[in-house]
Formats: C-alpha cells, sequence, structure tokens
C-alpha cells in the first residue's frame, strides 16, 4: 500500500463522519505524510498500522470531545466536577498505546443502556398490540404446519395404501381374478407414486424452508444483538 | 512501560511539547517529539490535537512551505493556563507517589 491508496482509503472510512472533521483528518494526515518525506512513506505507513485503524480512531475519539478545562484558580467544587469528566474521556493504558486504542468504556455503558430501553419498549409494544397480530401469525404457522403434516400425510398414506393394493392384486390373481387383480394392481401403483411424490415435495420444501428459516432467525438475532456483542 | 497513560496526561505532554516552539509546530514533529518521551502509536496524537483545538488551547495556522501548506499548532492562552494547571498537578501527584515508593517524609 502506498501513500495515495493509504489516503483514498481513509477517506472512504471517514465517509460518515461529518464533512469537516473528515477533512481536518485528510489534511492533517496529508500534512503528515509530506513532513515525513518520501523516504518514510513506507515506515509512517507501517506504524499506522491500517486506514482502517486511523479510521477507527477517529471515530471513536469523536464520541467524546470535550475537554478538561480547568485552572488551579477554580473552587474545590469545580475539582469534583473535572474529576467526573475525565473519567468520562476514558484512558490509554501503557499497551493500548502502543496500538493506540482508545478505552472509552463509559461511553458503551450509556449506548448499550439506551439499546436496553428501546428493546424494552418493543416487548412492551409487541404485547400490547398482541391481540391486532397474534391471530395472523398462528394462521400463518398453522398453514406452514398444515402443509407440512398434509405431505406427511399423503407420503405415508400413498407408500402403505400402495404396498397394501399391491398385496391385495397379488392376491386376487392368485385367485384367478385377473381383471380384478391387475385393476388393483394399477390403483396400487398409482398410490406408490403419490406417496413418493409426496416424499420428494417434502424433502424439497424441508430443504428449502428449513435452511431460510433458520437464516432469518439468525438475520433477527443479529438485528437485536448484534451490534451490541461487537460493542462489548 | 508497565504504567497507563491516561487522556489528561496525553493532553499535558502534548501541550508541553507543542508549548516548546513559541511560533509554534506541526503534527508530524509533535508526533516524534512526544515519541521520545512516551510510547504511543502515531494515529493516536490526530485525536489529541483535534480535541485540543476544539477546546481551544490549541491554534492552527497554516505557513506556505515548499509550495504546499503546513498547519501549525500553537499554544493559546488556555492552553497555557491548562498547561500550568497540568504542571503542578503533575508535581503534587508525582512528589507523593515518589514520597510513598522510596519513604521518603517530605509528603507533607
Amino acid at each position: 500500500m502506498n501513500r495515495k491508496e493509504f489516503m483514498s482509503r481513509l477517506s472512504q472510512l471517514l465517509d460518515g463522519v461529518s464533512k469537516e472533521e473528515k477533512e481536518e483528518a485528510l489534511t492533517y494526515y496529508e500534512n503528515y505524510f509530506e513532513d515525513a518525506g518520501p523516504e518514510n512513506e513506507q515506515n509512517i505507513i507501517r506504524e499506522l498500522e491500517s486506514p482502517e485503524k486511523v479510521a477507527e480512531i477517529i471515530r471513536r475519539d469523536l464520541g467524546i470531545t470535550d475537554l478538561v478545562i480547568s485552572t488551579p484558580e477554580d473552587g474545590e467544587g469545580e475539582e469534583g466536577k473535572q474529576d467526573g469528566r475525565q473519567q468520562n474521556q476514558g484512558q490509554w493504558n501503557g499497551q493500548q498505546s502502543q496500538t493506540g486504542q482508545y478505552n472509552s468504556k463509559s461511553q458503551n455503558t450509556d449506548s448499550s443502556q439506551k439499546d436496553t430501553i428501546i428493546i424494552v419498549l418493543l416487548v412492551a409494544l409487541l404485547v400490547v398490540t398482541s391481540p391486532l397480530w397474534i391471530g395472523f401469525v398462528a394462521g400463518v404457522f398453522g398453514t406452514i404446519i398444515g402443509i407440512f403434516a398434509g405431505l406427511f400425510g399423503i407420503s405415508v398414506g400413498g407408500i402403505l395404501g400402495g404396498i397394501a393394493m399391491l398385496a391385495v392384486s397379488i392376491g386376487l390373481m392368485v385367485a384367478g381374478r385377473i381383471a380384478l387383480g391387475l385393476l388393483s394392481l394399477g390403483v396400487g401403483l398409482l398410490f406408490f407414486t403419490m406417496g413418493i411424490l409426496a416424499v420428494v415435495l417434502l424433502v424439497l420444501l424441508c430443504g428449502m424452508f428449513i435452511p431460510w428459516l433458520c437464516r432469518q432467525i439468525k438475520k433477527l438475532w443479529n438485528k437485536m444483538f448484534g451490534k451490541k456483542g461487537v460493542k462489548a | 512501560m508497565v504504567f497507563n497513560t491516561g487522556a489528561a496526561l496525553l493532553d499535558a505532554i502534548v501541550l508541553a511539547v507543542v508549548s516548546k516552539d513559541p511560533q509554534g509546530t506541526y503534527g508530524y514533529r509533535i508526533t516524534q517529539d512526544v515519541r521520545t518521551t512516551i510510547e504511543v502509536s502515531e494515529s493516536t496524537l490526530y485525536p489529541v490535537l483535534r480535541r485540543l483545538q476544539k477546546g481551544g488551547c490549541l491554534e492552527i495556522h497554516d505557513v506556505e512551505c515548499g509550495g504546499r501548506n503546513r498547519r501549525y499548532y500553537k499554544l493559546t492562552e488556555l492552553g497555557r493556563q491548562q498547561l500550568d494547571m497540568y504542571r503542578k498537578e503533575w508535581n503534587e501527584y508525582s512528589s507523593k507517589i515518589t514520597a510513598l515508593f522510596f519513604n521518603q517524609s517530605a509528603a507533607q
């Protein structure tokens, strides 16, 4: 990766932040490369690790922008306030400072609390409106289960019935009633074919429907808890 | 280094580095200077400089240099006060810790 690639990737990654902040950051790093000189270009890119990391550090800091403003002349009361704000700013620790990471626990707690409140409200809303949608959901589930059960019935009934009819036809033919025997043989084979068809359909449906259902559940799960998991 | 460099200490170090040049200094040099004292990655300092600038402790001005603009950072009056506060706090803090560690009775 060279300087140009690094800068254009960084520019892409900063798309979410305000135009002013993005321009400031890009100017700073353009300046930085200029001042370091082309001979240090690769060193700096190695030191900065990746545009992703630089962008992440910038983004993270934008969430925590207030500064500890206090002068020695301030009264005692001011000091307590200042301590509170300092804690809010998070900390660099020895190992993290090497990777340039900024530990902002308090911020994460704030946003996950917000998330929790939103989830609780959503659940409450779902419960309150349940008379409206529960019938519909139950209907959909009932239909799906009905289709499956129906197919299952046809396959079992068809195969067993088919086998039974075959047995009957053999008996009839042995007894000398050839015409009736052939008729039951035909009906038996028809039953058997229907049963096999239902099995094939059932297997196909299961093969498509169950993975689809799993994907949907997974998606829903990620939506609800995925973001929180990344932040934590 | 086994000790944490908190946000306030990092602010103080950057202010001290910038204050060494009365006419101001630029990002690359600030980073190199800070790195002679503590271990920080190059990507750590931009947010600090930006934060100090937005908080009114640093001011920026562009200077024409070799056909391009170079951004200089300079301490403001507020920045100077802030640095004085940090110096005073550091004195108190470090002398107490030193006294405790090396069993001197100097702490009050």
